[in-house]
């Protein structure tokens, strides 16, 4: 019933756990493999080429602009996209998103508004994001009763509408800030690092807590080097994510306060005051709204979206 | 049960306090101070102004009388209009509740519906679709969507059809209420069907469910009888921020559609520079919002059985 | 079995005996993920007797538990897949059936009951409107004869006071109590088959005797065949008629307790009792693990999947698939070593022989 085996064939050979062992998965790092998950997501990498390009265009527009962003230009205010000036010094020369109700090109105010939300966004968000690493760095480290109370602290402020803070302390700001650029910051970051404390409080002591934390102390390392080794580069992750899906709020907390003419301060302008201006002209001149809005909207889908992406690549859950 | 609502009761308490000293020194810390510094203020005003605060008191006791007249629901006097604040609120704030309550409604019922649209096809168009709506309603501000919806739905289509569907300003016909509500609600719809999304998955992977279909219910039954209830708490608990986010949207949105309500008036005493009018609204706006927040929290100590018995996590 | 239209009955199995309740028959089970097509099961044949209890004991990852939930086709599809194989339930053909009906038969001809029971039971539920969802489901009853049942069955159980209990939510149950309420629930319906995947390993030590004792009650007291899985030999020992050692996607061996206990031939089964503390054994008898890991089923190895773990391992081991050696009646083994043209240790060169 059986076919006949050639004896050879039954040569012992004992076991061989090296082969068991290795992995049919080839092992890939963690960057490596985040990255390689961060540039197969189509949608994220079209909107780091869509920040990259909003950024090149507030830096550089300004510098080789014709128009400087208060120039007025009486013979044509309110021009439509793509207005070509007659007069004679500048005959030629193209409004490309026409100007406004003084004359002004859009063009150039657009990416010097663009300059001033951006930056507002992004030095906000540095501000909280160093409070909130301190501080929920401290909170976490600490535990029990400082850990409570800085805790129940964060609570109570989170408990008041931040918008609400954000107004009455940008009152009391702006009224020595010429600019409102500075008091801007201020009363944004006044309330935002909430969120990144709680988050660094959370990794922290999810961390403290974690067994190879534990192993790497029973091992005798050091602090410094459970921090740097382990603490960091778990953190890091999540806390890159969290900037990234900052900025979109900082831009449109911003944005919000210009609308409601709590924003920068003439002669500057922002995003949100741009928006502020074209809605007052925007049943006759709509593009003068449009403008301001598409940024908006544009730089807060990107920055949303871009960080869902970073997100997604660094879930460990997600590898694959 | 107890111990939580006493706990969330403190909360409430303390978050009050807060907020009525943080308006109580913001108002002192006004460069020249928001009540004597003002040039303008005609001498009746001032007059007015001296009773209610008390201004040649000393501080301590200015901020007792302060406290005292919160607690009687008087949020002082708008040296604009030289009337009392919470007059003002009171003829306005019906129309920003209006607007706010059916906003929330909509964005609740729409977002929950959306997400769990998108988490049970998930990895389909219907996911994606649904995604697609709520990045743009994150990342689209309410007074660009409403002034989007005010532009083609309000005056193209009115001027393409000669019909007016929607009408672009006030707050009277039902028609003129459509728009504004739907910009409102458009953001928050946004977070909740996202968070949604998230928890839906989360709950479908959990071992229950699959309790629930080795059980033999149909898979209508799993989604709605089990992981929707259970899904649904993360979006309770943020339901305070959200009414936070719908009624300070309605600032912008009032304004865009020239609704009479409190927001409107709070961005003219902006403009103004109606120090008592911004503070007096923003107390109002935050006592508000703080006990919404708290209603909501008793709501989730009912809905959540766990959080009943063992008085909170 | 009840007569049902979308039910669809295997009219090659007719010859099956009467009293078997389930039959695997070469079944496959693929997961399709993005790294590749993961063979979890790769040709298992099994077979259940009406109130009898069979065991399947494997490592974690050996694909017992996904074959289980095949039974019920609780596996989503896709991913999974079975390419291959038949099941028969009763005399319904699983495989081809539908969604709906298997709606129909999930809960009522095969139950399951899970690992951890603190994770089991839905907790915005109460315990007692959890177990009368599955009997109103099932079985024409009104609300309050449904909840005189959920009771019964709770009581069945040993749950005290189950009157007060119905009504009371899964957090407010101790793990013990939550598994038999899982029990209770799985058994409402009076299915023909249980299911237990891991019934006691999330649970303290003495709970896990209390919930083996359970199981063997219902044993003794009804006719429903009893799935039990588990990593754990020691586990069912005393409890099961036959058992089915798996490993890696496969059936190795497969007998009844005192055959697998006292007469096992496939390496694996004894690697596996060898790392099992017993009362009787010896100061000196040193418990030995088994070194290395079950290989990936994303690349299965072309033969025998234990070779690169085995001390016996030969040649034609790592080339070619063992076929199944029958030994004595329903005792199977697949290991090159039951072959009969293989040669004694010393002539196959085996050290320490």
């Amino acid at each position: 019933m059986m076919d006949n085996i050639e004896r050879n064939k039954f040569k012992w050979v004992g076991p061989d756990i090296e082969s068991g062992e290795a992995m049919a998965r080839k092992s890939v790092t963690f960057g490596r493999d985040a990255m390689r998950r961060l540039f197969k997501n189509k949608a994220a990498g079209v909107c780091l080429v869509i920040i990259v390009l909003l950024l090149l265009l507030t830096i550089l527009v300004p510098f080789f602009s014709p128009f400087t962003m208060n120039e007025q230009h009486l013979t044509h205010t309110n021009a439509p996209m793509g207005f070509v000036c007659t007069n004679e010094e500048q005959a030629g020369v193209v409004h490309l998103f026409g100007t406004d109700a003084l004359g002004r090109d859009i063009f150039v105010r657009t990416w010097e508004g663009g300059r001033i939300s951006l930056m507002i966004a992004f030095v906000a968000v540095f501000i909280n994001f160093l409070v909130g690493v301190i501080y929920g760095g401290i909170s976490g480290y600490m535990g029990g009763l400082v850990d409570n109370i800085m805790m129940r602290i964060v609570e109570v402020i989170n408990g008041i509408p931040y918008l609400m803070v954000v107004i009455l302390l940008k009152m009391v700001v702006g009224s020595s800030d010429p600019t409102g650029i500075v008091s801007l910051i201020v009363a944004y970051s006044a309330v935002g690092w909430t969120g990144m404390a709680r988050l660094v409080r959370g990794q922290v002591v999810a961390l403290k807590e974690q067994e190879f934390v534990i192993a790497a102390k029973a091992l005798g390392a050091g602090s410094s080097r459970i921090i740097a080794r382990h603490l960091l580069p778990n953190s890091l992750s999540i806390i890159i994510v969290e900037i990234t899906l900052a900025i979109p709020s900082a831009i449109f907390t911003e944005a919000f306060l210009s609308f409601i003419g709590m924003g920068v301060t003439i002669p500057y302008c922002s995003w949100g005051s741009l928006a502020n201006d074209g809605v007052t002209v925007f049943q006759l001149y709509p593009s003068q709204l449009w403008i301001p809005a598409i940024c908006i909207s544009l730089t807060m889908l990107s920055f949303n979206l871009f960080g869902d992406g970073l997100r997604d690549a660094f879930d460990p859950r997600l590898r694959r | 049960m107890l111990k939580y609502i006493l706990k969330r009761v403190g909360y409430t308490v303390v978050t009050l306090f807060a907020l009525l000293t943080l308006t109580f020194f913001i108002m002192h810390a006004l460069p020249g101070d928001a009540f004597t510094g003002q040039k303008a203020i005609p001498p009746e005003v001032m007059a007015n102004l001296e009773a209610k605060y008390g201004l040649d008191k000393p501080i301590g006791e200015q901020f007792v009388m302060y406290v005292g007249n919160f607690l009687r629901g008087d949020f002082g006097v708008s040296i604009k209009y030289n009337r009392p604040i919470s007059t003002i609120i009171s003829e306005s704030f019906v129309y920003s509740l209006d607007l706010g309550v059916r906003a929330l409604l909509f964005a609740v019922i729409a977002g929950v519906l959306l997400g769990i649209l998108a988490s049970v096809k998930r990895g389909t168009g219907w996911d994606t679709a649904a995604m697609l709506i709520a990045i743009i309603g994150v990342s689209v501000p309410s007074f660009i969507v409403g002034s989007v919806l005010q532009y083609f739905l309000g005056l193209q289509l009115f001027q393409a059809t000669g019909i007016k569907f929607f009408a672009v300003t006030g707050w009277d016909a039902f028609n003129s209420k459509i728009l504004p509500a739907f910009a409102l609600s458009f953001g928050s719809l946004a977070t909740i069907s996202r968070l949604m999304r998230t928890s839906m998955l989360d709950v479908l992977g959990q071992d229950y469910i699959k309790t629930a279909k080795a059980k033999g219910l149909s898979n209508r039954k799993v989604i709605w009888k089990h992981a929707v209830r259970n899904a649904i708490m993360p979006v309770v608990t943020v339901l305070g921020p959200i009414a936070a986010a719908v009624l300070t949207g309605a600032f912008v949105v009032e304004r865009i559609f020239s609704i009479p309500g409190l927001g409107k008036f709070f961005v003219q005493s902006v403009r103004e520079n109606d120090y008592t009018m911004i503070a007096g609204t923003t107390m109002f706006y935050g006592t508000f919002l703080i006990l919404a927040n708290f209603v909501v929290d008793l709501a989730y100590g009912f809905i959540d059985p766990r959080v009943k018995l063992e008085g909170g996590k | 079995m009840e007569k049902n239209k979308t039910v669809v009955i295997n009219n090659k199995k007719k010859d099956l005996p009467p009293e078997r309740v389930l039959d695997i028959e070469n079944l496959h089970v693929s997961f399709d993920t993005y790294a590749g097509e993961v063979k979890a099961v790769r040709g298992v044949t099994l077979h259940v007797d009406k109130g009898e209890v069979l065991a399947i004991v494997g490592e974690s990852g050996c694909g017992k538990s996904v074959t289980a939930q095949t039974i019920m086709k609780l596996n989503p599809m896709p991913p999974a897949r079975i390419p291959e194989g038949e099941v028969t339930l009763g005399d319904i053909d699983i495989v081809a059936a539908p969604e709906k009906a298997m709606q129909k038969i999930r809960g009522k001809t095969v139950s399951m009951i899970f690992q951890d029971p603190m994770t089991c039971l839905n907790p915005t539920m109460q315990v007692g409107k959890q177990i009368v969802e599955a009997i109103k489901h099932h079985r024409k009853l009104s609300g309050a004869e449904a909840k005189a049942e959920a009771i019964k069955f709770l009581k069945l159980v040993n749950i005290p006071n189950p009157e007060e209990r119905v009504k009371q939510y899964p957090h407010e149950y101790s793990g013990g109590m939550r598994q038999r309420a899982m029990i209770a629930m799985a058994l409402s319906c009076d299915p023909l088959l249980l299911i237990a995947d891991e019934p006691t390993t999330a649970l303290d030590v003495t709970i896990q005797a209390q919930i083996m004792d359970l199981l063997n009650e219902i044993k003794d007291e009804t006719e429903t065949a009893i799935i039990l899985i588990t990593h754990d030999l020691g586990v069912v020992a005393s409890m099961a008629d036959r058992i089915a050692v798996m490993y890696a996607g496969k059936v190795v061996e497969s007998g009844t307790n005192e055959e697998i206990f006292y007469d096992n031939k496939h390496p694996y089964t004894q690697a596996l009792l060898n790392s099992l503390p017993s009362v009787d054994s010896n100061k000196r008898d040193k418990l030995v693990s088994i070194p290395g890991t079950p290989p990936d089923l994303l690349a299965p190895p072309a033969g025998c999947a234990f070779a690169a773990r085995c001390e016996h391992c030969m040649e034609i081991c790592k080339t070619e698939q063992p076929p199944e050696f029958d030994i004595i009646g329903d005792h199977y083994a697949a290991c090159w070593l039951l072959h009969p043209d293989c040669p004694a240790a010393e002539e196959r060169g085996e050290l320490n022989a």
